[in-house]
């Protein structure tokens, strides 16, 4: 047969048959025309201009597109020149109204929503995607929506004590930071003429800005000798710990205390210290 | 990758307001609510300059601090913490973390102060004394709260809400 013209408004009632190939080559429907057929194989683009592509069927396979043969299977949707985003809607039935879309955004993005049960909630009328925007798993840097969620894990940061200053034997200086909680605690001594700050934090730690001197402070205390005990005060802008009023006596063992406190400073780059091995897995025990 | 279910519209993975910094994931709260200035919040004879009493949740954490004067009839409490950033129970040692000084920075007026699971941050034994300047104290303390509905006080420009954008 020959290949049909179509009319806006009209349909191609072709007879597939054997011939289908060369009787659809090139065939494009034109405003509202309809091609309704079924048979093999074609080849060639099939050009559709202001109509829809609809399948019919009540059988196996009769509304599915199957991509056959070796090679690539792929649906591409390419990008044009209008921009804009690329969805898989679901409508209602009569076809009014849309139940549920995946979208595509220009940028990449993937987002999922559905008009009346909404997989991502939106709350006063705002969604986000939640994209991992930063992750070290060298520093345990983890970070979603801008939001830092990851964990250095415990570190004996007893190398970074200042000169006068020693922990007590067996004992660490510990530093953790879990999201923007920071942790400081230690069992420390001092010597005979120990240094007025004993630990100045690496950048990443420090306590969050604050417009006057309310810095963190924790009382440090000897063990030993209840009359000894000083508040001491973490400097926010520069990390150094610093007596409030007097500093620890010289010679005060057994020195412990332990400071929790919140940062607003970048992950830090590198980590300070080494991991302490027994707390390692902490993120994995707690979940 | 999987990145969602249709199916579990009863348990939504994600909750994002970026009106409060709420961002959940999984049911656990990570979102940031920025650094508050709730000097407005100060109950009666309780003085600060704007910005001197600062509140701020990050995930489950939650920091208070502040840098007051008393005046000649200070009220038991320094302030009622809103729901959202209440403690998981009564701090009774949060004199460790409190540091309650005189003018002068001579004589220490320290007194021990409570932040109970109510939001109430009042006295244990005695009061702060009237008139007693540069009342200082940080606390840091975790709370089971469900994120804030909406926030206190106002904003500080210092301190962004997203803080953690300065690390992106």
């Amino acid at each position: 047969m020959t290949v049909p013209s179509v009319t806006p408004g009209g349909e191609i009632e072709a007879d597939w048959g054997n011939a289908v190939a060369t009787e659809l080559n090139g065939v494009t429907a034109t405003a509202a025309g309809k091609v309704s057929k079924s048979g093999d194989t074609m080849t060639g683009n099939l050009q559709i201009n202001d109509g829809g592509l609809k399948l019919n069927g009540t059988g196996y396979q009769a509304r599915t597109i199957e991509l056959q043969n070796a090679g690539i299977r792929q649906i591409d949707i390419m990008e044009n020149t209008e921009g804009g985003y690329f969805a898989i809607r679901r409508f209602t039935a009569d076809g009014t109204a849309v139940v549920a879309r995946i979208e595509i955004t220009p940028n990449g993005n993937i987002s999922l929503f559905d008009s009346t049960r909404v997989l991502v909630p939106p709350i006063n009328g705002i969604q986000q995607p939640a994209q991992v925007t930063a992750y070290n798993p060298t520093t345990g840097q983890l970070a979603i929506g801008g939001h830092e969620i990851g964990d250095t894990g415990l570190r004996n940061i007893t190398n970074l004590l200042a000169a006068g200053w020693d922990t007590q034997y067996g004992q660490q200086l510990t530093l953790r930071r879990s999201g923007n909680t920071v942790y400081l605690g230690g069992d420390i001594n001092t010597g005979a003429t120990p240094a007025n700050s004993f630990l100045t934090l690496p950048l990443g730690f420090f306590p969050m800005a604050v417009p006057s001197s309310f810095e963190v402070g924790f009382m440090l205390r000897s063990e030993m000798d209840e009359a000894k005990a000083q508040w001491y005060r973490v400097v926010h802008y520069s990390g150094e710990i610093i007596p409030v009023w007097q500093p620890m006596a010289p010679q005060t063992p057994y020195c412990r205390f332990h400071a929790t406190w919140l940062t607003n400073q970048a992950w830090p780059t590198s980590l300070p210290g080494v991991v302490m091995a027994a707390t390692q897995a902490d993120e994995g025990e707690s979940e | 990758m999987v990145i969602g279910n249709l199916g579990q519209y009863t348990t939504p993975s994600y909750m994002a307001d970026p009106t409060t910094g709420r961002l959940a994931i999984g049911g656990k709260e990570i979102g940031s609510t920025g650094t508050r200035d709730i000097a407005a919040l100060l109950q009666p004879g309780w003085i600060a300059i704007a910005g001197n009493l600062m509140l701020r949740r990050s995930g489950d954490t939650v920091f208070l601090g502040g840098d007051m004067n008393t005046g000649p009839t200070p009220s038991a409490n320094i302030v009622v913490l809103p729901y959202g950033f209440r403690p998981i129970t009564i701090l009774h040692q949060v004199c460790i973390s409190f540091i309650l000084a005189a003018a002068g920075m001579e004589q220490h007026k320290n007194q021990l102060y409570q932040i109970s699971n109510d939001g109430l941050v009042t006295h244990m034994f005695a009061p702060m004394a009237p008139n007693t300047q540069y009342v200082r104290f940080g606390v840091t303390f975790m709370t089971a709260d469900p994120w804030p509905t909406t926030l206190p006080g106002s904003l500080m420009a210092a301190a962004k809400p997203a803080d953690e954008e300065e690390e992106a």
